[in-house]
């Protein structure tokens, strides 16, 4: 019930600030409200007590709530800084979807078909408040506005799409069962790959960043940057956990993966260097944190030597 | 590909599918997606991949394959309004007047454009090499990387490189939004023809990410057209 109640009191809030969206402080007041309650609701769930729901299980580890918590903070903040600079009109409300959203994958990590779709869901309600425009406006939507949601709408839904149909795959996928077929643990990460690395901005794929943070509004883009990139990067190193058979049946693709980490690092930071405006200069540096986090999660490889990453999280590996 | 048992089904997703690719005009590409959702609800009519727990007429269907329908005929409809009335229209009175005359100039701007466009042949270039390499990727995949029956592995990349092609030669936002509908149709079928298990949560949030992504194709349509008068992507990035 209390799993429930997680996933469907943000809808209800997000409707009750689209209704009330024209009167600013109201909306910002249910925000921080919606956030409390939200943060109070998911405290009182109990840890590791997975419940089945339509089919579905619903599970909260202690780093979910962690993660939870953090977005629901970072929310209030969020809401309280939309008070003093004005927002999209529709900011409050689609903030509170995109937590709802995000909250639900936490709670539904083990159901990874059902979190790749919750996550193209909420990046294309990001998009709305990519375009959004505060109130009673006298300017127009400009045009890198709508060309970089449209960019972030095509490469989400993409790295959505690249993400199920990995997860088909592996469920798919039986050891030894047809001898001599190519293992398609190597097609799963590359796809895994793809799929991540065009939501955590990874090079080639992290074009879109920049731009975002240059032209969105600095709300959305924490939104998009500490919300959906970080439920993102936790789905990830929990697919590597719950299909164990991805790390171990590729080494070299893992230690690829290492490198286009180190890459995206090296690059992001050099091209920070190369900008002039603060926004773009803080892009790159995103994408070069992208990098960090991406070298990291890649040395999970070795089981007997937990990574850096595992450690930091307290995960382990399937086969510890 | 066994050509001695030729697929009716298969060989009009493959038809309406490259008809997608290869026309500019949203007036036929719309016609061809509804085509496509068809022939793919036909399909699922066909191999019966769920059980069938309806009758339409004499024919047994999974109420899945009429949700389906529903859910393509919808995705169809809102970007079919989207077409015929296109504009959001901002509120004029609320415009500064350099966002006025910036409206008033874009659509000169798309008026002298539409006067000056005549039908280029080499438009159509890269549409078609793309749809060749769909279909060579289509066939040479299955075989690559079995994973269902060669007809299900076919549909299922075929649906996916085509949309994936469409969204690469799109000139504008609307065929954009036709190829990313075409690669959530594309892992729907995979899902729904392959996974062990299918379950009802994972199938309503397909249907429901299709008509979501329909109105988000429809609403920054509208707000396309309404600040440039035109939905041609290349209009975006000028100065």
């Amino acid at each position: 019930m209390l799993y429930l109640l997680l996933m469907l009191f943000p809808v209800t809030m997000a409707a009750s600030a689209f209704v009330l969206r024209k009167q600013a402080a109201l909306t910002v007041a249910i925000g921080i409200g919606w956030a409390l309650i939200q943060a109070v609701l998911a405290a009182a769930l109990p840890v590791d007590q997975p419940a089945r729901l339509l089919g579905l299980t619903l599970n909260l580890d202690s780093l979910g709530r962690l993660f939870l918590l953090a977005f629901l903070v970072i929310s209030v903040a969020s809401f309280l800084a939309a008070w003093a600079i004005p927002q999209g009109e529709n900011y409050v409300p689609v903030a509170i979807l995109i937590q709802g959203l995000i909250g639900s994958t936490l709670l539904l990590f083990q159901e990874p078909f059902t979190v790749a779709l919750l996550l193209i869901s909420a990046g294309v309600l990001a998009v709305l408040a990519i375009v959004d425009l505060p109130i009673g406006t006298s300017a127009l939507v400009g045009r890198q506005i709508i060309a970089t949601a449209l960019k972030y709408l095509v490469l989400m839904v993409v790295a959505g799409v690249m993400m199920y149909m990995a997860f088909v795959l592996i469920t798919l996928y039986e050891p030894g069962t047809v001898p001599g077929r190519v293992s398609p643990a190597r097609l799963t990460l590359a796809l895994l790959a793809v799929g991540f690395g065009l939501r955590l901005a990874v090079v080639p794929f992290h074009s879109w960043l920049p731009d975002l943070v240059e032209h969105a509004s600095p709300l959305v883009t924490l939104l998009v940057v500490a919300v959906i990139n970080s439920a993102s990067m936790l789905f990830f190193i929990q697919s590597l956990q719950f299909f164990p058979i991805i790390v171990f049946e590729n080494d070299r693709g893992m230690a690829i993966l290492m490198g286009i980490g180190v890459l995206t690092a090296l690059l992001g930071g050099t091209l920070a260097l190369a900008q002039e405006g603060i926004r773009r200069i803080i892009g790159y540096l995103l994408v070069y944190n992208a990098g960090m986090v991406l070298f990291g999660i890649a040395t999970i490889s070795r089981p007997q030597s937990p990574s850096s990453m595992t450690q930091d999280f307290g995960l382990e590996t399937a086969d510890d | 590909m066994n050509f001695d048992t030729i697929n009716l089904v298969v060989v009009g997703i493959a038809l309406s599918g490259g008809l997608i690719l290869l026309l500019r005009d949203w007036r036929l590409t719309l016609p061809a997606l509804l085509l496509t959702y068809g022939f793919v609800a036909a399909f699922l009519a066909q191999q019966q991949f769920i059980r069938p727990d309806l009758l339409i007429g004499s024919y047994p269907v999974s109420t899945m394959v009429v949700i389906k329908l529903i859910t393509g005929g919808s995705a169809i409809a809102i970007l079919v309004v989207t077409a015929l009335t296109f504009s959001q229209e901002y509120n004029v009175e609320d415009l500064d007047e350099f966002s006025l005359a910036e409206l008033r100039r874009a659509a000169r701007r798309a008026q002298q454009q539409r006067a000056i466009q005549p039908l280029r042949l080499t438009d159509y270039v890269v549409p078609i090499w793309a749809l060749v390499l769909a279909a060579i990727a289509s066939l040479a995949l299955p075989r690559l990387y079995p994973i269902g029956t060669e007809e299900i592995d076919f549909v299922w990349y075929w649906l996916g490189l085509i949309g994936l092609f469409t969204m690469v030669s799109a000139a504008d936002i609307l065929k954009i939004g036709i190829g990313l509908l075409l690669c959530i149709e594309s892992i729907s079928l995979l899902y729904t023809a392959l996974a062990r298990a299918v379950q009802v949560i994972p199938l309503a949030l397909l249907s429901l990410t299709t008509v979501v992504l329909a109105l988000v194709i429809a609403y920054l349509s509208g707000l396309l057209y309404g600040r440039l008068k035109t939905l041609e992507l290349n209009e975006l990035y000028k100065p």
